[in-house]
């Protein structure tokens, strides 16, 4: 991936070149204020429309007054050109040079006079010596007759104006006169009227710029003090003074009398920035109140040039920060109290996995105070290297965003004497448009989770112990008062001689005979951790040896006995002495339950499912089993029985069925009454681990 | 000749309700019994007994129920009744708790398992010579 080249920030590269060679060349004048930019650039225009003004004026100055001479001079030419006609004429030179020197005498302005024949031959002239060839080459390419004009002529560095006039003899022309005019004149009174001009004109720039200076110092004074509040703002001072404007007076305005609010008579505040003005119609805080207020008459009075707005907009804005800043503060130390004072370990990293944020908890469960991990650790010195690896595992959508990091995961952190503390910890990678910015982690002690959950396990284990022997001594002392009831009941008979108490009292020890060996036989049942002893057999015979053994209980009951038995279920795996007791649990609890009940029945049935397993149903027409005992019916001791129940005959139903690889449970669809549901698969089958019940009594300490 | 007194005998089961009243029978009691609460109240109503044992802890807090109605009945609560119970500190009971909060009174005496037929006839007299008026409120 190749990184794109740094473009200067605030326009192209040949935008800032362009800047730079603007500023080398002009280093001075990027420096000035803004005010003195203007100035300097009035005073540079104003120099050059001078300078301008100078030259033109000379020009057009001396051009008129050129011209001016050359026209009177060309007057003067014309009476010497008629006095001089006849002479030239005849060629007399004496004349014609006593006329020259006349018109040199006559305007002391003519500084020579010459005449030239038709040929353009000298034919006098007032120069001491020969004419300058100057005034000769001018005229060496003879003029066209009749024609008239000036030229300038430099003779001896000095500037002359060379007029001519053509001399006419009758009525054709017999050559020229030029006279030569000093220019001397000309050119120092244009120089006076020039600087008679440029000092008008420099008088009045003076006058224009000290004018100028004024202005622009008043109309930036406000930029340059906006400036030094931006600059205030800039480096986070909030708390800057304006005093600019109008000042409010909405007390006044609105003819309001709530002396009670922050803004009556109070000139040092802005109404529309007081919280909980009493005005109608607005939100009560800034800035919302902000925008109700904009329609105020009293904002509206306030609101002045460009200048005035431009301070407002600027207090808002320094408003709206202060505001801002507040709200940021209050919700920074909100959350910084949130993290000190969590009961979860809090630890922050920045891009570079510096830590940034260790909470009390944090550091409680270390040992690290915080200024020594703070700036100085990393995070990966305080959790182990796993983490690394799941922070880059996706954890949740966020949005389009996915976040990255692991949720509630037990890990171990090093304390600062290098001992591990496991934790349960979440941890989340922190990123802002695609860029890292840092990790968060979160984490609970588990020291004392786990110390409470063994101690629960404990307890739970010693109650159910307890509740076990309990229940089994209330079992064993119900069959012992029983006997104790039958041989007294016996030795009465045998004392009165009367048999039939005699057999009354022995069928009561043959009875609590009988529920001892039930009892023992469930406890052996429960405790034994075995595997089943399958063979081929047929359930419906299994079921059929049961009620058979069952049918003196239930007559004794009045209770009928029913099957529906199904022919295809043989043979099936089963541990025949297992699964005997069984079914005599789940039908002697079915009889017990049916014994307060007229036209009672207890039906049995088999049948194979679609599924291919055996299911046996054994149903009652009893009072049905309590809702809230579903859950712990197989788990627990649980007996409706009162001192007749042990509790352990679902339970060993349970084992039983988990041994052959099956489920027991109630079936609710069959209300009122119970029917519970055995469903074994065709053997042979393992022992799923999970399936073997708890043995409290017989493994708890 | 003397009149045989009456008394019934209510426990859920069968074999200890058969020995209790067989130590009753002997000492000269008629006993009618009853294995379940509802068996039990029907045959005090049809002919109250002079004497009532009533097992604590029958199947679904019967035993309770019935102590509480009856001793909450006027025409029952001077019946002596003994509780047959398994638990020895009866004297520690917080009756009111057991009766889910109704005030009640006390049983007239206890006869704890395993039953003792002497101890059971003591409790027996002693309940039936004490006067009527001289019972004990929880």
């Amino acid at each position: 991936m190749s990184s794109s080249p740094a473009v200067p920030v605030g326009g192209s590269s040949k935008d800032g070149t362009g800047a730079r060679r603007g500023r080398r060349f002009l280093p001075l004048f990027y420096k000035l204020s803004f005010a003195n930019k203007i100035l300097t650039c009035t005073l540079a225009l104003l120099t050059f429309l001078g300078a301008a003004g100078t030259v033109v004026f000379q020009l057009v100055l001396r051009s008129r007054l050129y011209d001016e001479v050359a026209a009177s001079t060309q007057l003067l030419a014309a009476t010497n050109a008629q006095q001089a006609g006849e002479p030239l004429a005849r060629g007399d030179g004496e004349q014609l040079t006593a006329l020259a020197a006349k018109a040199v005498q006559l305007d002391d302005t003519i500084a020579y006079a010459l005449f030239f024949d038709r040929d353009g031959e000298v034919m006098a002239h007032t120069f001491e010596w020969d004419p300058p060839a100057a005034v000769l080459r001018e005229h060496s390419v003879p003029s066209p007759m009749g024609e008239s004009g000036y030229r300038r002529v430099e003779i001896l560095g000095e500037t002359y104006l060379d007029v001519s006039a053509p001399v006419i003899a009758g009525s054709r022309g017999a050559g020229r006169i030029q006279l030569g005019v000093r220019s001397t004149r000309i050119d120092a009174f244009v120089g006076q009227l020039n600087v008679l001009f440029l000092s008008v004109l420099a008088g009045l720039t003076a006058i224009g710029l000290v004018g100028a200076l004024v202005f622009f110092r008043r109309f930036t004074r406000p930029i340059m003090e906006l400036t030094h509040l931006a600059d205030d703002v800039s480096v986070g001072n909030l708390e800057v003074d304006f005093d600019f404007g109008v000042p409010v007076r909405c007390w006044a305005i609105k003819g309001c009398s709530q002396t009670d609010c922050a803004a009556y008579e109070n000139t040092a505040v802005q109404c529309w920035f007081v919280d909980g003005t009493p005005c109608e119609g607005y939100e009560p805080r800034f800035p919302q109140k902000l925008a109700g207020c904009r329609t105020c008459e009293v904002y509206r009075a306030h609101k002045g040039d460009e200048i005035v707005q431009l301070y407002d907009s600027f207090r808002h804005m320094t408003q709206v920060l202060k505001t801002s800043r507040d709200e940021i503060e209050r919700s920074d130390r909100f959350q910084g109290s949130l993290i000190r004072n969590s009961f979860d370990g809090i630890i922050a990293t920045d891009e570079t996995g510096m830590v940034r944020i260790f909470n009390r908890v944090a550091q409680n469960l270390t040992d690290y105070a915080e200024d020594e991990v703070v700036g100085r650790l990393t995070w990966d010195q305080i959790f182990t290297s796993e983490v690394r690896q799941d922070l880059k595992r996706p954890l949740f959508q966020d949005g389009s965003k996915v976040i990255f990091g692991f949720y509630c995961q037990e890990k171990a952190i090093e304390r600062k004497d290098g001992s591990k503390v496991d934790v349960r910890a979440s941890g989340i990678t922190i990123r802002e448009d695609d860029r890292h910015v840092g990790r968060v982690f979160f984490f609970q002690d588990l020291r004392e989770l786990k110390e409470l959950k063994e101690e629960l396990i404990r307890s739970e284990r010693l109650a159910a112990t307890g509740q076990t022997v309990a229940s089994i001594s209330h079992s064993v002392k119900n069959i012992l008062e029983g006997l104790r009831g039958g041989a007294y009941v016996y030795q009465r008979g045998v004392r009165t001689e009367d048999s039939q108490i005699r057999g009354e009292g022995w069928a009561m020890v043959e009875r609590n005979i009988d529920h001892i060996s039930s009892l023992v036989a469930d406890l052996l049942n429960f405790a034994r951790d075995r595997r089943p002893d399958l063979e081929p057999l047929d359930p419906n015979d299994l079921v059929s040896d049961v009620l058979q053994t069952l049918r003196p209980k239930a007559a004794a009951l009045a209770t009928s006995l029913e099957t529906d038995l199904a022919p295809e279920a043989a043979p099936w795996s089963l541990d025949a002495h297992a699964m005997h007791q069984c079914l005599m649990n789940l039908v002697t609890n079915a009889l017990d339950a049916t014994a307060a009940v007229d036209e009672a029945w207890v039906r049995v049935s088999t049948q194979v499912t679609p599924d291919d397993e055996l299911e046996i149903r054994v149903q009652d027409n009893g009072p049905g089993i309590a809702p809230n005992l579903g859950d712990e019916l197989f788990s627990s001791m649980v007996t409706t029985k009162g001192s007749k129940g042990t509790g352990l005959g679902l339970l060993v139903v349970h084992k039983i069925v988990a041994e052959h690889g099956g489920i027991v449970e109630v079936d609710e669809d069959h209300a009122p009454g119970a029917t519970f549901a055995v469903r074994l698969p065709r053997g042979p089958h393992e022992l799923p681990i999970e399936s073997r019940p708890a043995a409290p009594m017989l493994t708890g300490g | 000749m003397v009149e045989m007194r009456n008394a019934v005998v209510i426990d859920d089961e069968q074999d200890i309700c058969r020995y209790i009243s067989s130590i009753l029978e002997e000492h000269g009691f008629t006993t009618r019994t009853a294995n379940e609460a509802e068996t039990g109240e029907e045959l005090i109503r049809n002919e109250p007994p002079d004497l009532i044992c009533l097992d604590l802890m029958m199947p679904g807090r019967t035993g309770i129920q019935l102590f509480v109605r009856l001793k909450g009945d006027k025409s029952t609560k001077q019946i002596p009744l003994v509780m047959i119970t398994g638990i020895k500190e009866q004297l520690n009971i917080d009756w009111a708790k057991i009766a889910g909060g109704l005030r009640t009174r006390k049983p007239d005496g206890f006869i704890e398992k395993p039953v003792d037929p002497v101890r059971l006839m003591r409790v027996v007299e002693d309940v039936l010579e004490r006067p009527r008026d001289n019972v004990q409120y929880g």
